[in-house]
């Protein structure tokens, strides 16, 4: 089942995800906060309704992952959902299915990436996340976990 | 933890519903095996999942404020907005999104 990513602005949602993030089992639930500045809803925030306990700390706090629409960026960027992300996610038909990607930012913004290769997917109607692991490699896959971002550069 | 020899076409039981077989060795390096468990049960490669847990732990970790990334595309757009001198833009320059989409 392929997810289409055409999604260019993201919705503001709140959202289980039953099978948790990858390394942040800990949190189920979230907000999307979308960043939204002058019409462009290409960046948001996922915020975790409770706070969190790191893994291998004792830190607690609010988790927050900066995400981006990919259907701006990577306009030819498409995913692949398994049929147990399908199932975690009560998707019938792949059209409702939105994806998003986890952006890890850096000091220099030009040096920032984004997590092509795991996405997050959405079924915004009912509410449910899951991040989709591939099977393959990155090189199977085709798509990195460290993309750069494609900024556009002020001219 | 549980460690057994097993040649190629057995198989190991894990509860009711998850079969595990030995399908064939490669080259004397790698196995290659089999899984039969219930759609619910998540299967994946350790070290794939672990990259992805890591990159997702990074993501929060660095994610200090977004306020620059929000700023870049700020400016990154008015930049496109302007008529002439626009260059080439070598990576996909944004388009504007689609108003209330």
């Amino acid at each position: 089942m392929t997810a289409l990513t055409a999604l260019k602005t993201l919705p503001a949602v709140d959202l289980d995800f039953p099978a948790g993030i990858p390394g942040l089992e800990s949190a189920r639930r979230y907000r999307l906060e979308p960043l939204g500045t002058d019409g462009i809803n290409v960046f948001g925030r996922l915020v975790s309704l409770e706070p969190v306990v790191l893994p291998g700390t004792s830190e607690v706090r609010e988790l927050a992952l900066v995400v981006a629409a990919p259907g701006l960026l990577w306009p030819e960027y498409a995913v692949e959902v398994d049929d147990e992300s399908a199932e975690l996610l009560q998707l019938d038909d792949a059209a409702d299915a939105v994806a998003l990607v986890v952006v890890t930012l850096q000091e220099d913004v030009a040096e920032s990436t984004a997590n092509l290769f795991a996405p997050i997917v959405l079924n915004p109607s009912r509410g449910l996340g899951v991040q989709v692991v591939p099977l393959g490699s990155e090189e199977e896959v085709g798509w990195s976990m460290h993309a750069p971002l494609p900024l556009p550069t002020p001219a | 933890m549980l460690t057994l020899t097993r040649s190629v076409g057995e198989r190991i039981l894990i509860g009711d519903d998850i079969v595990i077989e030995v399908r064939a060795v490669l080259d004397g390096k790698q196995v290659r095996i089999s899984i039969d468990a219930p759609r619910q049960v998540p299967i994946h490669r350790a070290e794939v999942f672990e990259a992805v847990s890591r990159a997702n732990l990074d993501a929060i970790t660095t994610s200090k404020s977004p306020d620059a990334l929000v700023r870049s595309m700020r400016a990154a757009k008015r930049s496109n907005e302007r008529p002439t001198g626009a260059g080439p833009a070598s990576p996909p320059a944004a388009p504007e999104a689609p108003a209330g989409s």
